[in-house]
């Protein structure tokens, strides 16, 4: 029983839910008129205006908007508003909490402005520069420190469901979110990811798939659990349901990552680790969705007259359908068809905008009318809103599922005897999806006009009542009656040591050499018994820690954080470390040369993996379509690596000396030129402008102590080097028949590295053998991998 | 080791492990939740209600 001291009367900080609600709507609309504006672009080629206008720029910037800019700003709303109610306590610092907010409208406004000119990271979702991705950190930081410390004062013993949700939340993202932007600065706008070829590819979806997850999911949750049973003004269905939601939803996310890597080089036993996980996500799902529409047992007449539990319900709902699709989509034969087409982008817009969009617009029209003390200022636009953009995401998804099944269906189309393509022509796959591409903008334009008329609805709202904070008299509680375990309560215990124990000894039998893994399975398997003898011994005990969980937010936050790490540890780890040319059997890449390395930059910066792959399949129609399958040894120096998500024109993974340097050259200029049909952007600034000479040295130098093989070069000789294989270039285009070509642009530099895709050498059997050390392969630390090799640039 | 992690593909025995290890954890925190008492989880699931 909690024992209270005395009654106090606390007032919330709403100001800070305000802002972040208001932030929320304004990038919203941004981010959504981007999406609109590059998806036609996709049909309308005319509209890549200029090049900071162009569709591989301005593509992060919608997708970094509508996550960390819309959805990021809901979310802060919603945990800041919910979090001071559930622990009865105002947040526990005003200055963290406007650092807060002002910090992250700055980091939105930096990305707005650097993602156009073309300073990018080149992974998805991790776009932004390394300044912005320490900012980021620094304000997860501020966030994390207000959050605790209101937990660790709040005047409620027991922690709710939702509060759960956001631990996990501050938890996970900040561990995703440094790892993956790891990064070596080569200048204060560039730097190179410390991860390669399917290192990145696995950490990057690491990150990717669990920002889906942690940013864009267990928040939300969090939000449902506390505004949907506010909203039909009766408790969760099942706080049961709840708690084993939580802990199989953060328990299995983690480890679903590589599902967007099927079919690729990655070792086949992640790839299946990734797609089982994903399937047996389902359960917790559902599990989740049904616990929120079923809350709304016995008042289901609300569905009719209540707008704001129309987009609850819906948005629950949405997130059923993506939660099921999710998983579909990660059985590697359906993958097959759907992975680089639109089904994807059909998939992730039905959960960005009918889950996450939907439960924002619920959340902000249940909150409006509170946080500024009168009634919403028409429940008529609010449904307006609801059926607008219900019909809108019905378009887009229902659009991009036909478009991406149909284009899935048409590229791994082969004759009945499987030797040829029934299209060989990628373009004729894209003339035919161009109807589907365009009801994707009719679509995406409804969604926008639902989204302005809330901003309409809202802004009367404010502008007939006044900005409230809630007061609200609290029972303050002692320090004594919450939060009674500390750090030695926390970690030594029974049941912690045999769970990090067992944890332990079970990665030792995975990932140790023979004979020492044995040993370990064995120890594993001694520890076991011992950990049942202790648990009959003491399950009273071992039980009253579990109970002590719902009341104590630091075993709880540790217990979270296992959870999540495991997932990662084991996938991430052995890969990062294995990873090296002497352990890749076949092919190894051939390392850039300084001008070809400028030419990559160039790529990058232009956003080309936003529409085209590196990356050729284990599937027969990809091998017919594009030449060999790609191996892992053949992206083993690609910082970062650009195998691509999504393919609006073609694999360019062995592109190089498929046409020659006058075929880009035109293409670049006039993409119809040579493609008839193509929606690709033209490049007009590539033949003017230069290649940056000046930070090229710089960038070798992070590439070598990254463990890309260079010979030592100067400064001036990285510089020759480069111009030299212009000049040749611009000598061959001449022979070609192109004139007038600098050996200086740009357009030389892309072409250089074009014609390097694909190239490798066959690994020196004998060397290798050399290079490689016997028996167990540590210490484990960085060094140059394959010093046996003579760099290519140096013949 | 090394050849192992990038090139087995495993797939007689990865896809039972990640079930053995998932429903593992399901079971333990379905029965946890199962044995909360009725009367705690009516209570914690009025918290958001309790203004």
């Amino acid at each position: 029983m909690t024992t209270t001291t005395a009654k106090t009367t606390i007032e919330f900080n709403d100001k800070v839910v305000r802002q972040f609600m208001l932030a929320s709507i304004i990038w919203g609309i941004v981010g959504m008129l981007a999406g609109v504006f590059i998806a036609s672009q996709l049909n309308f080629h005319q509209l890549n205006l200029t090049s900071w206008l162009s569709f591989g720029r301005l593509r992060p910037l919608h997708t970094n908007a509508v996550i960390f800019a819309f959805v990021g700003n809901m979310m802060f709303a919603g945990v800041y508003y919910s979090t001071q109610r559930l622990c009865k306590a105002r947040m526990a610092s005003d200055l963290l909490s406007s650092i807060h907010f002002w910090g992250w409208q700055l980091i939105i406004v930096s990305a707005a402005v650097t993602l156009p000119l073309g300073l990018t990271r080149g992974q998805e979702y991790a776009e932004l520069i390394w300044p912005i991705n320490i900012a980021v950190a620094l304000i997860w930081v501020v966030f994390a420190v207000n959050f605790f410390w209101t937990l660790a004062k709040r005047n409620e013993p027991s922690l709710y469901v939702a509060l759960w949700f956001y631990i996990s939340t501050v938890i996970t993202i900040a561990i995703l979110y440094i790892v993956n932007h790891l990064s070596i600065p080569t200048s204060w706008t560039h730097s190179y990811t410390i991860f390669a070829g399917v290192q990145n590819g696995l950490v990057q979806w690491w990150y990717g798939h669990n920002a889906v997850a942690f940013f864009l999911t267990t928040p939300i949750l969090g939000i449902m659990y506390y505004f949907l049973p506010k909203a039909v003004e009766r408790p969760v269905y099942s706080y049961r349901l709840s708690i084993v939601h939580f802990w199989s939803l953060v328990f299995l996310y983690i480890w679903a990552g590589p599902h967007h890597l099927l079919n690729t080089a990655l070792p086949k036993w992640l790839q299946m680790l990734g797609m089982f996980f994903s399937l047996m996500l389902w359960a917790p799902s559902w599990g989740g969705m049904l616990n929120g529409l079923l809350t709304l047992r016995g008042a289901w007449d609300k569905l009719r007259t209540d707008p704001v539990v129309k987009f609850f319900i819906a948005a629950v709902t949405f997130y059923g359908m993506a939660t099921f699709e999710g998983p579909l989509l990660s059985i590697r034969a359906v993958n097959a068809l759907s992975h680089y087409s639109d089904w994807t982008i059909g998939h992730v817009h039905s959960g960005a905008m009918g889950w996450n969009g939907f439960m924002a617009a619920g959340l902000f029209y249940w909150l409006t009318p509170r946080l500024y003390g009168t009634k919403l200022y028409s429940q008529n636009l609010a449904n307006y809103h609801f059926w607008i953009g219900l019909v809108g995401i019905l378009i887009y998804v229902g659009a991009m599922w036909v478009s991406g099944i149909m284009q899935g269906l048409m590229l791994n189309a082969t004759t009945a005897d499987g030797t040829a393509l029934v299209y060989p022509n990628f373009i004729e796959t894209l003339t035919s999806i161009r109807a589907m591409m365009g009801f994707r903008i009719i679509g995406g334009t409804l969604y926008l006009v639902g989204m302005i008329i809330m901003a309409l609805n809202i802004w009367l709202t404010i502008r007939k009542g006044s900005p409230v904070n809630e007061t609200r008299e609290v029972a303050v509680i002692e320090r004594t009656q919450r939060d009674t375990m500390g750090l030695k309560e926390t970690f030594l215990n029974d049941p912690i040591a045999c769970m990090f124990g067992g944890l332990l000894l079970v990665l030792a039998w995975l990932f140790l050499p023979p004979g020492a893994d044995i040993a370990a399975l064995l120890c594993a398997g001694v520890f076991g018994v011992l950990a049942v003898k202790r648990f009959q011994a003491g399950h009273r005990r071992w039980s009253q820690w579990y109970e002590s969980l719902l009341h104590n937010w630091l075993p709880f936050t540790v217990l979270t954080f296992v959870a999540v790490a495991l997932g990662g540890l084991v996938q991430i780890v052995p890969t990062v470390l294995v990873n090296r040319a002497q352990n890749v059997e076949d092919r190894i890449q051939q390392p850039y040369t300084p001008l070809e390395l400028a030419g990559r930059d160039i790529y990058v910066t232009e956003g080309c993996y936003n529409c085209h792959s590196q990356m050729i399949r284990t599937m027969l129609p990809d091998v017919l379509r594009y030449g060999d399958y790609s191996r892992l040894g053949e992206s083993i120096y690609d910082h970062p690596y650009q195998w691509g998500s999504k393919r609006t024109g073609p694999d360019l993974a062995r592109e190089g000396g498929k046409y020659p340097h006058s075929w880009h050259y035109d293409h670049m200029k006039d993409p119809r030129a040579l493609s008839i049909g193509s929606n690709m952007p033209a490049y007009p600034h590539l033949f003017t402008d230069k290649f940056d000479q000046k930070t090229l040295w710089k960038k070798i130098a992070v590439m070598t102590q990254l463990g890309v093989p260079y010979p030592a070069m100067t400064e001036t000789e990285v510089k020759t080097k480069a111009v030299e294989q212009g000049i040749q270039i611009v000598k061959e285009l001449e022979v070609q028949g192109r004139s007038g070509a600098l050996p200086d642009t740009q357009i030389v530099a892309l072409i250089a590295y074009l014609q390097k895709l694909g190239k490798f050498d066959v690994p020196d059997l004998e060397g290798k053998l050399q290079g490689t050390p016997a028996g167990i392969p540590f210490p484990l630390k960085p060094g140059i991998p394959d010093g046996y090799r003579t760099s290519s640039v140096t013949k | 080791m090394y050849k192992r992690i990038i090139y087995d593909s495993a797939l007689d025995w990865v896809p039972c492990l990640a079930f053995g290890v998932t429903f593992a954890v399901f079971l333990i925190f379905a029965v946890r939740a199962i044995r909360l008492r009725k009367d705690s989880a009516e209570k914690l699931s009025r918290i958001p209600l309790d203004d």
